[in-house]
Formats: C-alpha cells, sequence, structure tokens
C-alpha cells in the first residue's frame, strides 16, 4: 500500500485543481423561461492561456455532424434534440493538444446572463480516443453555472462559481437546498431542480458579498479574426 | 337537556390560550424533525419553521375560530367545506410568495431553496387543517360529554329532591293520625294499644329506612299495607267492612317503595270517615310477570269539600311519583260513582 500513497496524493491534489473548485449540478440551472441566444458569443475566441474556443449554434452541428442540409432530413431522434437544444451553443474547447465539447445554454437572470455548461460526446473528438469506452461508461455529464459577460463584440468573460461559496454556505448552515455528496472525494452534487437552482441564483445575486462571483476558474476570450 | 351550554355553540368550551399553547409547541416540534435533514436541527431550521408556522398559524385559527364555529356547528356543511378548501388553496399560495419574497427581506443571510413543491405543501396544509378540526371537534366532544352528564346529573338531583320532597309529604300526615289513633286508645286503656304501637313502629322502620331504597319487594310493601290496615282497625273499630285480598306470582317483585301506602291511606281517611254507617275499603292487589295491578275502591261521601280532598292533593303527589319512578310504564284511574270512589292502578316492571 505504501507505494500508492504518493500517487494518492497527487490524485487529491488533481482532484482540487481540476474537479472540486466549480458547482456541480444534476440538472440545469436555467428554465425554459429564462434562455436567451446570444449571436455575440459565436465564433472563435482565444483565452489568456492561448486556449481555442470555438462556439457554434447545437442546431449547425446536429446538421453538420449527421451531414444534413435541412432539419426536416433529421431522424426523430435527432430532429427533437435540434428542437430541444435551438438556443443551445456547441463549445469546443482546445488546450495544450486535448479537445474537449461541451453543450451551452446562456440565460438571463435579473438582467444578467449566466452560462450553463455541460459536456457532450463528440463525434470526431471521440474517434480519436479509441480506450475509453469503459470509463467513459460510468460517466455522466454534471452541469457547471458560469457568470458570462459579453463586454464588447471582441471580448468577452466567463467566471465559473466556485463551489468556495457554496461550500462555506452550506458549512454556516445558511441554506437549505439539495444537494449530496458523491464520489471518492465527496464532490458536492446539486440535485435541486432547474426551479430551485434559479430561485438559488436570484437570491444569491441580492447577497451582500462583493466577491461572489470570484473564481478560480475563469477566463478572458478575444474574438480571434479569421 | 335542551339547555345546552351556548359556549359549546361558540367553540369557547376549552381554555383558548392552553390549548393554542399545547397545540403550536407540538406543531413545532413535529415540524422542525421533519424539516430537518438529519434530525439534528440547525439555526436555519428553527428560522424555516417558525416561519413556516408563522404561515399556517392563521389558516387553523381562522378555521378552528370563525368557519367551525360559523359554518360546521350550524350544520351549514357545504359552506363549510367550501370555505376549508379555499383556505387551504389561497394559504398554500401565500406560504409559496412568503418563502419567495418575504423571507429574504426578514432573513437576508439564509437561502431557503429546497423545501416542499406545491403538491407537498397543499397536502401539509390540508394535514394541518384537518388535524386540528378534528382535534378541536374531539376536545368539544369532550366538554359536550361531560356537560351532558353534569346535566343529568343535576337532573337526578332534582329527581332525587323531588322524590325526597313527595314522600316527607307523605310522613307528618301518617305519623299525626297514627298518633291520634294511639293517644285514642290510651285514653280508653285498651289492652291493644302495645299492638297499637308495635305495628305502628314496623310501618315507621319501614317508612324510615326501606322507603329510602330505590325499590323494595313486593312482599315488604304487602307487609306494610297488612300493618297499616291493622293498625287503622284499632282507630275505627272494626266499624268499617276492610278486605285485601292479593294474588302474586313473585315475591320479590320490585316496586318504588311507598306508593300505595298513600292510596289506602286515603280511602281511610275520606271512606271511613265519610258514610259512618255503609263504610268499605275493598283492596286487590294482582301481580302477575312483569305487570301490577292495584285496585281500591271505597264508600264515597256526597260532601262535595271532602270530595274535592279525596281526588286532590293525595292523588296528585301520587301521580308526580308515578311520572318520575314510572314513566310511560304506569296507568292511573279514578273512576267515581255517586257511592264510590275507585283508583285502579297498574305498574309495568322495567
Amino acid at each position: 500500500m505504501k507505494t500508492f500513497k504518493p500517487r494518492l496524493i497527487i490524485l487529491a491534489l488533481l482532484f482540487f485543481i481540476i474537479n472540486g473548485c466549480v458547482v456541480k449540478s444534476l440538472f440545469p440551472f436555467y428554465t425554459s423561461n429564462s434562455i436567451v441566444f446570444e449571436k455575440k458569443f459565436i465564433g472563435n475566441w482565444i483565452d489568456t492561456e492561448y486556449a481555442k474556443w470555438n462556439i457554434q449554434p447545437f442546431q449547425e452541428v446536429i446538421l453538420k455532424e449527421n451531414n444534413k442540409a435541412n432539419p426536416s432530413e433529421l431522424d426523430d431522434e435527432q430532429f427533437a434534440l435540434y428542437n430541444k437544444y435551438e438556443k443551445a451553443y456547441v463549445v469546443y474547447f482546445e488546450k495544450d493538444s486535448t479537445k474537449s465539447s461541451f453543450l451551452a445554454m446562456s440565460f438571463k437572470i435579473n438582467n444578467e446572463l449566466f452560462l450553463d455548461v455541460t459536456p457532450i460526446e463528440d463525434k470526431e473528438i471521440d474517434d480519436n480516443k479509441k480506450n475509453n469506452l469503459l470509463y467513459k461508461i460510468h460517466l455522466i455529464g454534471t452541469h457547471t453555472l458560469a457568470k458570462f459577460d459579453i463586454l464588447n463584440d471582441n471580448q468577452i468573460d466567463i467566471n465559473w462559481f466556485s463551489s468556495e461559496k457554496l461550500e462555506k454556505l452550506l458549512k454556516e448552515n445558511r441554506i437549505k437546498i439539495k444537494h449530496e455528496k458523491v464520489g471518492f472525494w465527496d464532490t458536492i452534487l446539486l440535485t435541486a431542480s432547474s426551479e430551485e437552482l434559479e430561485k438559488f441564483i436570484k437570491k444569491y445575486m441580492d447577497s451582500k458579498d462583493e466577491d461572489k462571483w470570484k473564481t478560480d476558474v475563469e477566463f478572458n476570450l478575444t474574438r480571434v479574426n479569421e | 337537556m335542551n339547555n345546552r351550554n351556548p359556549q359549546l355553540i361558540q367553540g369557547q368550551n376549552h381554555h383558548t390560550l392552553l390549548f393554542n399553547s399545547v397545540l403550536w409547541f407540538c406543531s413545532f416540534t413535529i415540524l422542525l424533525f421533519i424539516f430537518s435533514e438529519d434530525n439534528s436541527p440547525k439555526k436555519i431550521d428553527f428560522i424555516y419553521t417558525i416561519s413556516f408556522l408563522a404561515t399556517i398559524i392563521i389558516p387553523v385559527l381562522f378555521n378552528l375560530y370563525i368557519l367551525i364555529p360559523l359554518f360546521l356547528k350550524t350544520e351549514k356543511y357545504l359552506l363549510f367545506v367550501i370555505t376549508f378548501v379555499l383556505t387551504i388553496i389561497v394559504f398554500t399560495q401565500l406560504n409559496v410568495w412568503f418563502f419567495d419574497y418575504f423571507i429574504d427581506y426578514l432573513f437576508p443571510d439564509y437561502f431557503f431553496i429546497s423545501y416542499h413543491s406545491n403538491s407537498k405543501l397543499i397536502t401539509i396544509f390540508s394535514i394541518f387543517l384537518l388535524g386540528t378540526t378534528l382535534i378541536k371537534l374531539s376536545i368539544d366532544w369532550f366538554y359536550f360529554n361531560k356537560q351532558e352528564n353534569l346535566e343529568l346529573k343535576l337532573k337526578n338531583q332534582q329527581i332525587e329532591m323531588q322524590l325526597s320532597l313527595l314522600r316527607s309529604q307523605i310522613n307528618p300526615h301518617f305519623l299525626f293520625n297514627s298518633l291520634n289513633v294511639i293517644y285514642a286508645l290510651a285514653l280508653e286503656k285498651k289492652a291493644e294499644t302495645k299492638d297499637a304501637i308495635v305495628q305502628l313502629s314496623d310501618i315507621l322502620r319501614y317508612v324510615i329506612y326501606d322507603s329510602n331504597t330505590q325499590r323494595v319487594s313486593l312482599k315488604d310493601e304487602i307487609e306494610l299495607l297488612k300493618n297499616y290496615i291493622a293498625f287503622q282497625r284499632f282507630r275505627h273499630l272494626d266499624t268499617g267492612n276492610v278486605t285485601f285480598n292479593y294474588s302474586i306470582d313473585d315475591t320479590d317483585f320490585l316496586i318504588y317503595p311507598m306508593l300505595l301506602l298513600p292510596l289506602v291511606e286515603n280511602s281511610f281517611k275520606y271512606g271511613i270517615k265519610g258514610d259512618i254507617n255503609h263504610t268499605f275499603i275493598n283492596i286487590t292487589l294482582i301481580q302477575k310477570g312483569d305487570e301490577l295491578h292495584f285496585n281500591i275502591e271505597n264508600n264515597y261521601s256526597d260532601n262535595e269539600n271532602e270530595s274535592n280532598n279525596h281526588s286532590g292533593l293525595g292523588n296528585e303527589n301520587i301521580k308526580k311519583n308515578l311520572e318520575i319512578v314510572y314513566p310511560n310504564l304506569h296507568e292511573f284511574k279514578i273512576i267515581k260513582t255517586e257511592s264510590t270512589f275507585k283508583v285502579h292502578l297498574k305498574l309495568i316492571q322495567k
């Protein structure tokens, strides 16, 4: 067992760096009433650490992946998805030769923009990973919440909601929200409904904490002119 | 029984403060543990429970002190059901608004996010309002029952007092007559004086001790009548023709004490006294099964004043007595002719 200890410590550090810093939820943070589509978000972006962000409308991606020109040509399942996520975006994130894809939904609460992000499978990315099927079947995508600020046509800030803030509220017994502690590291997973999550966001926006959106996971994106 | 306590109708039959203190303390304790996640209530649980109770107290009090007295107790059941359901719906919605908006102003540092769905809230409000209605009705029933028992006790006491009064009307009258008889015998220095005293003693013992019981055996009552008739013979010197015939199936047949004696007493008083030459008293007593028939007939004086007395106070007392101790289980008939006065009494054992 001794030989595993250093590895466990490294894993723990990795967990806290990568996994433990944003609030995760089983359900989306938005409801259908609050969704808005921001055309300005579409395009290619680069962040301060030179990671590439490619944002495309979900409807375009689903047509392209299915090699269809019109939505009517999609099969029933794909057509349902096409309609369900009509205002969603697909975010392709590429950093240090790693690629990942996400489904993002922008929504407004009290005139402020937020982004709900959840990982999705992408055909192109998945084809390059041939040995992760067994690993993948154990995973379920969670939703994360980010404060989304469009500064101008060429600059966007995305600040993920820090789990530290939620953990503090829970620790101080100042919040009653459905959640579970899951996984090896007792990660907090919100299990509240989307309506309850919106209620929480509204209430949190009104809180007096000046650093309420302060986070370790923040990105300043700049549009890349092609 | 008809004079129900008006407090029962108005719903003020309990100590309001005590009732509400117990009700809301118990409700608070139960809800606190229901709303707490791990049975160890935190400050936020106390705040939430108190706030939740604040939203449920108003509809419950409204139901207890307005809807129930106004509609349920006045038998307007449909109105009660409609207003009851409306109360649940309206106050459930008010609870939602309270926790969506107002709670943030009261407790800005707390986040009350995941609690109850609308259907669960309606269920909680319904259980609370139904439960408190049932508790209120149970308490009302308890007080109502207590009040009814108290009224029954009072009525019994009244009856006892009335019966005691009726008996006391017999005793002095009889004693006065009896002492006159013994006095007359003593004046004449008759040898029968001692027998008369013994018979009077037996009669008085019966009147004083046995007549205070609820029921006596027919055998004892017959013995009393026999003693009384024998005693009266001393007074009237056998001038009257007095017969007493009886046929009894069951000597332990129970009757109310001192019921027959006043009738015999009246016959001696007015019959023997009324016509000294043709006096008679015929008494028959037949008991069979559950029924007892008592007939007494005596000669009747045409004297107006006395005839009025004969059917007057004494018989009225007997009638009152019968109505109390044999309600709907007796017949009492007075048959008068020019020269006879007859009373028929029928008793049915309960």
